[in-house]
């Protein structure tokens, strides 16, 4: 678990030090959080990939069909992503643009979630 | 002296065989061997051979069906364990998800995504116990329609004559009554049950919340009521008819012994005889009906007990997890198995209370 | 983990605040523009690139 005391410490320090460019330049600041928040981010996927390989483990375990957990990582994945550019957003002071991504990101997980809806009223409809 | 000796002697040693050949000819006219054919497989399967006799040991056919019972219970749990893991996984990940996002509506869309995940899975499993169910009410019906009629001539022929036609009529008419209801209402309310609860779950809405409350308690409130009104019909037409019976029966004993003035005692004894006889296989029928029952409900108890258990089981591990409303969505699908195991109990008691009653008719 | 980039990022961004300093103050200031901005545009291409490979691991990832 080494990996997450050093994204600690890294965000640590590129926080004190886009502090410490803001000043100057503040446009490089916000660039430097953007690369911070890619490499985190990327080691982080890299472990999601571990889990993502257990659940798959588990899926084909209990011998549900994959179409019952994809629309769930999907949500997942579109949350994930829709929060962090918000959030990247906002650090440059563009709350429309941050509120606008989150959003698209609502609507997207909807869409991911239709096909599960659509598939449970069919086996309701086909019961009753 | 001495011939008075051996009269008696031969009378006695003529009277032995007499007394068998009465039960065979009774079980055959009261069609016991059509009762023996009229056993369900399923039955079969549970507790091995059946057949109406006195060598009939309950206590040895309720121990297999005991031990059938147990391995069932144990087989569907290991299969069902299988799907309660893969629901018990979609609660950690939305858990998982809930915890990355603190706020905001995105961990809402998770919980939507979560909650239709684990309704499709579990509609399709409650599909499964559903046509269990309904197959047990049916098999029960269509045993009580081989059972009832033996057992209450049976019961007619030892004495019960008015309390038995009652019976069989009240215990026909309240199956009849449950497997409509079961098929139009109960399992109707079920599925809306689960439906509800899905809903509640994805969309946290108090109103579904009591609609689920409502829908729970209205299928519980049916089934107590119908089994209540039952025992409580049976038992009225028992103490009623009961005494009508004793009384119709030593009338006409009496009135045997009267109009035939040298044979009628005779008569009269032979037909306490034949009565005699037709209680013990009235009690051997409704001996061998109930170890019956309890095979034909062996397996469908073991299986939705099963579920029941690994339902709730899965809610209650979810419950540790901050994964929304999962949980309860989870809890609310083993209460619906839970109302399919009341469903199938309450046809189960019902046959039950109808050939103790049946069996423990007011005698002579 | 890609620490270098963070650091080199950081590097850039104290030359630049430098430089930006030393030619503002010897009255070039278009050039201080100029300097800040083309700074900009490369960090830019390059932290564009990163985000662009996040992406496609996130998309192979999460089956999107």
């Amino acid at each position: 678990m080494e990996i997450a005391v050093k994204a600690a410490l890294l965000a640590s320090v590129a926080a004190v030090g886009a502090l410490l460019i803001k000043k100057s330049n503040p446009e490089m600041a916000l660039l430097m959080a953007f690369a911070v928040v890619v490499c985190v981010f990327s080691a982080s996927l890299r472990l999601f990939g571990t889990i993502a390989d257990a659940i798959d483990a588990a899926e084909k375990m209990s011998g549900m069909s994959p179409a019952v957990f994809a629309p769930v990582i999907k949500c997942v994945g579109i949350g994930v992503t829709a929060k962090i550019c918000g959030d990247l957003c906002r650090d440059a002071s563009q709350s429309g643009i941050a509120s606008a991504v989150e959003l698209i990101g609502s609507a997207a997980a909807v869409y991911a979630a239709l096909p599960l809806v659509s598939a449970l009223m069919s086996m309701i409809g086909g019961m009753i | 002296m001495r011939r008075a000796a051996l009269f008696i002697l031969f009378a006695l040693l003529l009277a032995l065989p007499c007394r068998a050949e009465i039960s065979k000819a009774q079980s055959d006219a009261l069609g016991v061997p059509a009762l023996e054919q009229a056993v369900p497989r399923s039955a079969a399967e549970a507790a091995g051979s059946l057949s109406v006799s006195a060598s009939f040991s309950v206590r040895d056919k309720l121990d297999e069906i005991w031990s059938s019972f147990v391995g069932d219970l144990t087989a569907h749990i290991k299969s069902g364990a299988v799907s309660a893991v893969s629901v018990l996984v979609i609660a950690v990940v939305c858990a998982l998800a809930s915890a990355v996002f603190d706020g905001g509506s995105l961990p809402q869309y998770i919980n939507l995504a979560g909650c239709l995940a684990v309704s499709y899975s579990a509609v399709g499993d409650v599909n499964s116990l559903v046509s269990i169910s309904r197959d047990a009410l049916q098999t029960l019906s269509d045993f009580s329609r081989a059972l009832l009629p033996t057992l209450c001539a049976a019961a007619a022929s030892s004495g019960a004559v008015t309390s038995a036609g009652a019976k069989y009529a009240a215990t026909a008419l309240f199956m009849d009554v449950l497997i409509t209801l079961s098929n139009t209402v109960i399992v109707p309310l079920i599925y809306a049950y689960i439906v509800s609860a899905a809903a509640f779950s994805a969309l946290g809405n108090p109103a579904i919340g009591s609609i689920m409350k409502l829908i729970k308690w209205l299928c519980v409130t049916l089934m107590t009521a119908l089994t209540l009104a039952f025992t409580a019909y049976l038992s009225i037409t028992g103490a009623v008819s009961g005494a009508a019976d004793a009384a119709v029966t030593k009338a006409a004993k009496a009135t045997i012994s009267a109009a035939l003035p040298v044979v009628g005692g005779i008569i009269s004894d032979a037909a306490s005889s034949v009565v005699a006889g037709a209680g013990l296989l009235r009690g051997a029928i409704g001996a061998f009906g109930m170890v019956v029952i309890c095979a034909v409900c062996a397996a469908p108890f073991a299986a939705l007990g099963a579920r029941y258990l690994l339902y709730k089981a899965a809610a209650a591990c979810a419950s540790a997890l901050p994964a929304g409303r999962i949980p309860e969505l989870i809890n609310g699908i083993g209460t619906a198995c839970g109302m399919l195991l009341g469903l199938v109990g309450s046809g189960a008691i019902m046959l039950f209370l109808s050939v103790i009653s049946s069996v423990k008719a007011v005698g002579l | 983990m890609d620490i270098d980039l963070i650091f080199k990022i950081a590097a850039v961004g104290i030359i630049v605040a430098v430089l930006n300093i030393l030619l503002t103050r010897s009255g070039r200031e278009e050039q201080a523009l100029m300097t800040t901005i083309a700074a900009l545009v490369v960090v830019l291409m390059v932290v564009v690139q990163r985000i662009s490979a996040l992406f496609t691991l996130i998309r192979s990832l999460f089956s999107l």
